[in-house]
């Protein structure tokens, strides 16, 4: 199958329910173009920047950079982004969408077009711009994924050297790990949501 | 070598009555969860996540620039916590070094940019060198040699490391002094 | 710390004449020598899991053939292998490469103990070639066990017991054939040939670290986890006196010495206090160096740079100093010559920072080396200790020994 041909029809129908999304659940004032669902806890230390979408139960640490002053970040639901993980999109104006219950681990760096659903992306990971991965994948610490690589599901990126391996063990979801999260964060640090509409309330 | 005088400035640094060092330009959530045994200094954009769990350092440590300590997370019959993380004394920790582990022990040097991952322990008097990754779940005796990717033992460390570690770190903590113009003996 | 402070680039010389940074080296108390790696015993004293920290004695481990009974590592990049629960039934499973038990097709197993790996497919005809010898064995020495001593008190029954005969014979003979059925040798089986290797081999490729962590798979089975090997606890010995040079504490985990004779203790420790500036021929160069003194009784050094073949020319008068101990409370050191107060840069409680002037000629730019010789004296009571351990005549203990060691700066 063309993987270009499949990337683009990914893109086009997450595109269109994500329009509707942003129809229905409008938060933010116009001026902004950053909406970011109720359940979501993103810490104010993050930096979003540009046209950001992020649907419910994510987790954001603190020091996460969402960059979308190129082009639009959509963003699925029950992420976990830690400290210091840069999405940043450096296409032209072309969207980049993350799917579902992905783990962006410390330091990781996220240029790809497309992020699937139940990834985990290691510790100072890399991917470039113009890559895209599927579901249930696994980036290893370290690893790099190269621009116009597109992987398959369920495939492991370990080692100093890139390997690839096709797994049958998926991912642990991080429900169990968000639970406990969006319990202790808000204890502990000032929350994005009510900083931003106590700020435009005013 | 000797270690050479590093002169900072005050006001970039705060001291705490149990003689911790700490630059104000770091990243520290939930201090009433972290405890620091005393002499410890702790450079700029260090980030402890004592919000995650409690964290404890013991004395006469360094944590160099921009390190991350995080505690890991155990899920134990469906229930996730997040394991307290205890760093012994004497420890180096270099630049850059992410530190995911749930123990590291006594006079243990870790090199800049290792990444130790989730719940590994490191036993006393052993070195990480620089670019190691460790990976979840890990435990290394004592006096290992630990290098590569994926980590693994390649030596040992001499014996007398705990008293060369000791001497190295009293050293670094006595020739860190504030800038003063005057210098003194060296 | 080794890496820290830098020992990489000073040098002693073992008493065997090889080359070693500080931290490498022992010495014996009762030989007066420093001893290195290479002459000096090394023996294990414990054998342990490195991985749970589990003690097993030589003969447990030998059953257990050195692998530890519950570690396992990934056969496919050799990592740790974490059980993981689902279920209530564990498969193991490897963070890195995320290689687990299912894809060995093992079903998961309700305890994490012995997990299968992979079994030398002769073990049970060796083990029973194994038992047939052994059986041969007695046989073939029953007639010499016979001989040595069952022969006289054989022939005094016989004697008194006419109708014991019967049962002694009886005996005899149950002794020399007993009931077992002999081996079948099989046929020697024809080696494969290439064509059919070729035919029977699978896609997949083995890479050799995986080869070599088990030897006997071929490519087309499935890998299955592999156990940790045992690892030994050193005990280190000098190899001229026998005498014990380090040994750790009990317990596997320990980073504690009961006994612990490293050369730092004994010997004075030198380190460049501060990098050396570049070396240009003709010019005279500083070298700085600092004198630490880590035992536990005062010391009187002399240090005389050698400028021999292949070392730098250091142009200092032999420098003498005094220096206390780690331990004594006052701190004030006396002892200092005046004349020579000019290489004395600074004075600590036991540490002396010296200057020394170094002239680097033409073929010293490659590799400057600065040759230093220590002559330094221990305090007598130092070798009282082996006097009580009867190493020494009781004349001889207290009389201050002169000891001396050479070192090498490399100056790049």
């Amino acid at each position: 199958m063309n993987a270009e041909y499949l990337w683009r029809s990914i893109v086009e129908s997450v595109a269109r329910s994500n329009l509707i999304f942003r129809k229905k659940v409008h938060i933010m004032t116009d001026s902004s173009r950053v909406s970011i669902a109720t359940s979501t806890i993103v810490c104010v230390e993050a930096e979003i920047k540009g046209e950001v979408i992020i649907k419910e139960g994510c987790v954001v640490h603190p020091h996460v950079v969402f960059d979308a002053t190129n082009g639009p970040i959509y963003v699925g639901e029950n992420n976990i982004f830690e400290e210091f993980a840069v999405i940043r999109n450096n296409s032209e104006g072309q969207p980049m969408i993350i799917g579902d219950s992905n783990i962006f681990q410390v330091h990781s760096k996220c240029s790809a077009k497309y992020v699937g659903s139940r990834n985990v992306i290691g510790v100072h990971a890399h991917l470039e711009d113009g890559c895209s991965v599927s579901d249930d994948c696994s980036i290893g610490p370290k690893c790099r994924v190269f621009s116009k690589q597109n992987l398959e599901p369920s495939v492991a990126v370990y080692g100093p050297s890139n390997s690839h391996r096709v797994t049958s063990t998926p991912n642990l979801t991080p429900t169990l790990q968000l639970e406990f999260l969006r319990k202790i964060l808000p204890s502990y640090h000032h929350l994005y949501n009510k900083k931003k509409v106590t700020a435009a309330a005013q | 070598m000797d270690l050479p005088i590093v002169y900072y400035n005050e006001t970039e640094w705060a001291k705490t009555h149990t003689g911790n060092k700490v630059n104000k330009k770091h990243a520290i959530a939930g201090t009433q969860n972290i405890v620091i045994a005393g002499k410890t200094l702790i450079e700029e954009g260090v980030t402890i996540r004592g919000d995650l769990a409690t964290v404890k350092i013991g004395k006469f440590c360094v944590l160099k620039a921009r390190c991350d300590i995080r505690p890991c997370l155990k899920i134990f019959s469906k229930k996730p916590t997040m394991c307290n993380v205890i760093i012994g004394d004497y420890v180096y920790i270099d630049e850059d070094c992410i530190v995911n582990a749930a123990q590291i022990f006594a006079f243990v040097h870790l090199g800049a940019r290792a990444v130790l991952g989730n719940g590994c322990v490191i036993r006393e008097c052993s070195r990480v060198l620089p670019d190691t990754v460790v990976s979840p779940d890990a435990v290394f005796p004592p006096f290992s040699t630990i290098a590569g990717n994926p980590a693994r033992v390649i030596g040992t460390e001499p014996m007398c490391t705990e008293n060369l570690m000791t001497e190295a770190m009293t050293m670094y903590y006595d020739n860190f002094v504030p800038r003063q113009g005057a210098t003194l003996v060296p | 710390m080794s890496a820290l402070l830098q020992y990489g680039k000073i040098k002693y010389e073992c008493s065997c004449g090889k080359w070693r940074t500080l931290p490498d080296l022992f010495f014996c108390r009762h030989c007066f020598k420093i001893k290195c790696d290479d002459c000096s015993c090394r023996e294990i004293d414990a054998i342990f899991c490195p991985r749970c920290l589990d003690t097993s004695s030589p003969p447990e481990a030998r059953l257990k053939k050195h692998k530890c009974t519950s570690c396992n590592d990934c056969p496919n990049c050799a990592n740790v292998l974490s059980a993981r629960v689902e279920n209530e039934k564990y498969y193991l499973h490897c963070h890195h490469c995320r290689w687990s038990t299912r894809d060995a097709k093992q079903e998961d197993r309700e305890s994490n103990k012995s997990w299968p790996t992979k079994e030398n497919p002769v073990t049970n005809h060796l083990n029973e070639v194994t038992a047939y010898m052994k059986r041969m064995e007695v046989i073939e020495n029953a007639p010499k066990d016979l001989k040595k001593g069952k022969g006289k008190a054989w022939s005094a029954i016989h004697l008194k017991d006419k109708f014991g005969v019967q049962q002694m014979v009886e005996k005899r003979r149950k002794a020399m054939v007993p009931e077992m059925n002999p081996l079948k040798a099989h046929d020697p089986t024809e080696a494969p040939t290439l064509e059919e290797e070729i035919e029977n081999r699978s896609n997949v490729l083995r890479s050799l670290d995986q080869i070599i962590m088990q030897p006997l798979t071929n490519s087309n089975e499935l890998l299955l986890p592999v156990k940790v090997p045992l690892q030994g606890r050193v005990m280190v010995r000098c190899d001229e006196c026998e005498r014990t040079l380090v040994k750790r504490d009990f317990g596997v985990a320990t980073y504690k010495f009961k006994i612990s004779s490293f050369a730092r203790e004994f010997i004075p420790d030198i380190r460049m206090s501060r990098p050396v500036g570049e070396l240009k021929i003709g010019e005279t160069a500083h070298v700085f160096l600092s004198v630490t003194n880590l035992s536990s009784s005062p010391l009187e050094l002399t240090i005389t740079p050698q400028s021999g073949e292949g070392t730098i020319k250091c142009s200092n008068e032999p420098i003498q100093l005094n220096l206390p101990s780690s331990k004594s409370i006052d701190s004030a050191a006396g002892g200092v010559h005046a004349e020579q107060s000019d290489v004395i840069v600074f004075r600590q409680h036991n540490r002396v920072g010296l200057r020394l002037d170094v002239v680097p000629t033409e073929s010293d730019l490659t590799s400057p080396v600065l040759d230093l010789l220590l002559n330094y004296k221990q305090d007598g009571s130092f070798s009282i200790l082996a006097a009580s351990e009867k190493v020494l005549k009781p004349e001889e203990s207290g009389v201050d020994r002169i000891l001396s060691a050479h070192l090498r700066i490399n100056l790049s």
